[in-house]
């Protein structure tokens, strides 16, 4: 029986989440910025119209901004959180099987329906999680996953309006294969595609034209799985996450109530090790984190209870990366003067460590990062807990004057819910 | 138990301040403990739990909640601050309330077709209708399925 896969992909996710509730934001060009409001890191079509670049700095867009030619939001990591897991929850009632790939992507196994009817069935999907979710998708559909993927990109290039685009015959591969480029294929990267080049391959096709002894002479056991799959032989299946945790927690209650920021850092990244060390256990990397502080509510004291969700730029499993996007995040919610009692750290947007987007051949975007874990979890497991920790380190970075831009939590907070008249 | 700002329903237990959190609107309903030996016939029964969302007939995932502001829909029993439950699986029929967008400003209306015009009707004698007309950017956000109000 032929294989079927599609990748349904959010199309410009962060800027299509804010203009669910942003009526206005509907008509202008949109971009959202990094934590910080540093760079532009979503844009609108009619952003990318007026030749805004991905990361480029907000200063250089500023002045669109205040003339109000051009709509900026900060990133508000709760709301994309949310709109995603409907997202994705959405397609998982609508085919056979889904693996989440990214916050705005997914495979899908679409094996059991018949060929004629693909396309069918992916603009029936793309219809409905459109009326359900509001936010628009593109799907590519293929034989093998990495064709979905290059599929997808081809919807996005050449067949917008529809969103919807099936590799099922030989020409149609020849023709998408020879309108991509070689280095926007999936995992080849911009070394990589700077080797290919060098050799003259400069399409996905001229790589697919290759014999099998040059990419094995070139390329480790991935790359020659990528090529078949290019040529259309099914190597990668679809990796679910069922049976792993689709989250990972830790929080505790303090022995004593903590004042300062300096106390809650240490319980924090300690926290952070503990979920990172689980995580690597599970083979699992994280998209999504969450962190919160809370006093004592039976305490007459003044209470507070503060959280915050941000996002990882790649998913990741490291302690290192946790801890300081930990301590990141609780930077932005400390107030002094309370009691704290209580603190946790909850990583979500679980993705298997194999399905990471990166580069395929140079593996994992930090391989030295993941080394340190490795190892700190090998001398942990040896000699005991906490054996090797991480000293928590003061950033000298002044957080404030970020985030001004942020929209309500729409969909996460009973404060920020949309109003109607 | 009080509602934290994440929406959870969240339960203090008695001999200590660690919270137990549950899913959004899930109540179990505890019955049967026996410390005494004979089981009570209602054990079989004991993780039963009623679920708002089931009651609704929503999926979380496809379910948002929105505040109702003013008294437009008075007559059809929303009243300012009321949580309206608004699905967006459904495709509105006559008659239903639906969460709806005209221009730059989301609303709760009822949709009604008179000849070939489409007017948005308020429930509140004091509100005229609305006709929609073709150079307005309307669309529908969902289906409004019921509401939650708070006493005290």
């Amino acid at each position: 029986m032929n294989k079927w896969f599609g990748l349904a992909d959010c199309n410009n996710f962060y800027v299509s989440c804010e203009r669910i509730f942003n009526l206005p934001a509907r008509e202008l060009p949109v971009v959202v910025l990094s934590n910080n409001d540093g760079c532009v890191i979503s844009r609108s079509q009619e952003a990318k119209d007026m030749g805004i670049e991905m990361g480029v700095p907000a200063h250089k867009i500023a002045d669109s901004i205040n003339k109000k030619t051009l709509m900026a939001f900060s990133s508000n990591y709760a709301l994309y959180g949310d709109i995603s897991s409907r997202v994705m929850n959405c397609l998982n009632d609508l085919c056979p099987a889904v693996e989440v790939y990214s916050i705005d992507e997914a495979f899908l196994d679409l094996s059991l329906i018949p060929t004629e009817e693909l396309f069918g069935f992916g603009i029936e999907i793309k219809r409905k999680i459109a009326k359900w979710t509001k936010i628009p998708i593109s799907i590519g559909i293929a034989p093998t996953k990495s064709l979905a993927k290059v599929a997808n990109r081809y919807t996005k290039k050449y067949h917008k309006e529809k969103g919807v685009f099936v590799i099922d015959s030989n020409e149609i591969l020849e023709k998408v294969l020879t309108e991509t480029p070689i280095e926007s294929v999936w995992g080849i990267g911009r070394k990589y595609g700077k080797f290919l080049k060098s050799h003259n391959i400069n399409t996905a096709l001229d790589f697919t034209k290759l014999p099998e002894s040059f990419i094995r002479k070139y390329f480790s056991v991935v790359g020659i799985r990528l090529y078949r799959e290019l040529k259309g032989e099914s190597c990668l299946n679809l990796t679910e996450v069922e049976d792993k945790k689709k989250a990972i927690q830790y929080t505790r209650s303090f022995g004593r109530y903590v004042t300062t920021l300096s106390d809650l850092e240490a319980a924090l990244s300690t926290f952070a090790s503990k979920c990172a060390e689980k995580l690597r256990t599970q083979e699992s990397c994280a998209n999504v984190l969450s962190i919160y502080i809370r006093t004592n509510p039976f305490s007459k004291k003044p209470q507070i209870y503060k959280n915050i969700t941000l996002n990882f730029d790649i998913p990741t499993n490291g302690t290192l990366e946790i801890q300081e996007k930990v301590l990141f995040g609780l930077r932005q919610i400390f107030v002094e003067g309370y009691d704290y009692k209580k603190a946790g750290v909850y990583v979500t947007g679980l993705v298997p460590n194999d399905a990471i987007q990166g580069n395929l051949f140079s593996q994992e975007p930090d391989v030295k990062l993941q080394k340190i874990s490795k190892l700190m979890d090998l001398v942990n497991a040896k000699f005991g807990k906490d054996t090797i920790s991480f000293a928590v380190q003061k950033s000298k970075t002044n957080w404030q004057g970020n985030a001004e831009k942020m929209s309500p939590k729409f969909t996460t907070h009973w404060k920020d819910i949309p109003k109607v008249e | 138990m009080t509602l934290n700002y994440d929406g959870e329903i969240q339960f203090f237990s008695l001999n200590d301040c660690d919270i137990i959190e549950l899913n959004k609107y899930l109540m179990p309903v505890e019955c049967g403990t026996s410390a005494t030996g004979f089981p009570s016939p209602a054990d079989d029964y004991v993780d039963i739990t009623l679920d708002l969302n089931e009651f609704h007939g929503v999926k979380k995932h496809t379910c948002y909640l929105v505040e109702a502001r003013g008294d437009s829909m008075i007559d059809a029993g929303i009243s300012d601050r009321d949580i309206l439950i608004v699905d967006t699986t459904l495709d509105y029929r006559e008659n239903d309330i639906v969460i709806c967008s005209l221009n730059h400003f989301y609303m709760a209306k009822i949709i009604r077709r008179v000849q070939n015009k489409l007017f948005l009707i308020s429930k509140n004698p004091n509100f005229q209708p609305v006709e929609i007309q073709e150079s307005d950017d309307f669309r529908v956000f969902g289906v409004v399925k019921g509401l939650s109000r708070k006493f005290r």
